[in-house]
């Protein structure tokens, strides 16, 4: 129990949208969004529990919680799917027995293709079964940028408009730091061997190309070497040379 | 460890201050009168800081426009004779008379209140607290937002009005003609 509260951290922004909320009398629209939102998150922590994925922190912000992972980044793809569709079916279930009017306003919002929010996750899942890992860090940010834009052309709210700020900040690190995934990616793929269902055969050891559950050949001199060695050599040389 | 420490400060200076409160109170006849003045009787003007909030902001909730308002019922007041009662007005209705919302506002109370029988509370924009009283059914949901216009409930025979601000009664013949 104490474990779990540490693990809970209440972003500065839920408490100046409180703040709006209370001073103009929509405290109960505040309750139910909060009540909204926990329940959404509870499913992705229960997803989460079962999977035994590890649970870095839970921020919970006005508009929607963020569950944070520390966790490898070669985790099979069902499992982040189903861990991502149980908060948005968590929240369908909720509607039985809790009615509110602002339910399907949230979950909307939060199937936007904006990065920290849902929709954006499944973007980024399903670029890594159909394209490689890398690429799918670029699609997905950079239709989280456009939509940012649009929504905030679109619709004309301080909150929203304080909470896209948030977003466009934490879209903007993690694409900073999308090279430092990548390398974590590639580390951990030479590390340890994970259940892979199909194998292909790269040509031009272009490693930006490599895919997600997917098991790889590089072909050198007319040799087909597994992704293993390659990477464990292509990794040594690429610290050398920095 | 410094949790429990952190607790128990909190509970300490809590007890601390409502006991301050509650020896003052006994002490000083003042005091009182003004705490409870305050506490029980001045209310925070929720629908003025909305409206304010409204007009320079935007809206004051995230997703309002896209939710679909009810169907609309858009009414005046009417009646067919008036004359004091209490604290307010006596208005003569129809039998059955849907009674609509005179001034939009922050819902405050439903309940029962003497000589007034089933009671709505609308804290108006201007701070001003709206009593419709004897009131048969009641349509709107507590701590919503209402607009003018729209269906409060129904009565039959009489409706009562009363109009407060900050404990003090204001005369009805500023609102009703």
């Amino acid at each position: 129990m104490k474990n779990i509260y540490h693990k809970l951290y209440f972003h500065p922004l839920l408490y100046i949208v409180a703040m709006v909320m209370i001073l103009t009398g929509n405290m109960k629209v505040f309750t139910e969004f909060m009540i909204i939102i926990l329940f959404h998150e509870l499913g992705h922590i229960l997803a989460a529990i079962i999977f035994k994925w590890n649970i870095n922190r839970v921020i919970i912000l006005p508009l929607g919680c963020m569950t944070e992972f520390r966790e490898e980044l070669n985790r099979p793809i069902y499992q982040e799917l189903i861990i991502l569709l149980m908060g948005p079916l968590f929240q369908i279930i909720l509607n039985i027995f809790f009615k509110s009017n602002y339910n399907y306003p949230l979950l909307i919002f939060n199937l936007l293709p904006i990065y920290p929010l849902d929709g954006s996750k499944f973007i980024f899942l399903f670029w890594n079964i159909i394209g490689s890992y890398y690429y799918s860090y670029i699609v997905t940010f950079i239709i989280s940028y456009i939509s940012i834009f649009i929504i905030n052309i679109y619709y004309h709210n301080l909150i929203i408009l304080l909470f896209s700020i948030y977003l466009l900040t934490t879209s903007i690190t993690i694409y900073k730091d999308r090279y430092n995934y990548f390398y974590k990616f590639l580390y951990e793929r030479s590390n340890k061997e994970y259940p892979y269902y199909c194998s292909i055969i790269i040509y031009n050891q272009s490693i930006k190309k490599m895919k997600r559950s997917v098991k790889h050949y590089f072909f050198i001199n007319n040799n087909l070497i597994s992704e293993r060695i390659f990477l464990k050599t292509r990794l040594n040389l690429t610290r050398l040379n920095i | 460890m410094i949790d429990i420490i952190k607790f128990l400060f909190r509970l300490i200076t809590t007890i601390l201050i409502s006991l301050i409160i509650l020896i003052n109170i006994k002490k000083d006849v003042n005091f009182k009168n003004k705490f409870y003045e305050i506490v029980y009787e001045n209310n925070f003007d929720f629908a003025y800081i909305n409206s304010l909030y409204n007009k320079y902001f935007g809206g004051s909730i995230p997703f309002d426009k896209i939710i679909m308002t009810e169907p609309v019922f858009k009414e005046t007041l009417n009646y067919n004779s008036l004359e004091p009662y209490y604290d307010g007005a006596k208005l003569s209705i129809e039998e059955n008379y849907l009674v609509p919302i005179i001034n939009s506002g922050l819902v405050v109370y439903i309940g029962n209140k003497d000589n007034y029988g089933k009671v709505v509370v609308i804290e108006q924009e201007d701070g001003v607290d709206c009593w419709y009283g004897n009131l048969d059914t009641v349509n709107v949901k507590l701590y919503d937002y209402v607009e003018s216009g729209s269906l409060l409930g129904s009565a039959s025979n009489n409706l009562y009005l009363v109009y407060k601000d900050d404990g003090g009664v204001i005369p009805y013949e500023k609102y009703l003609p």
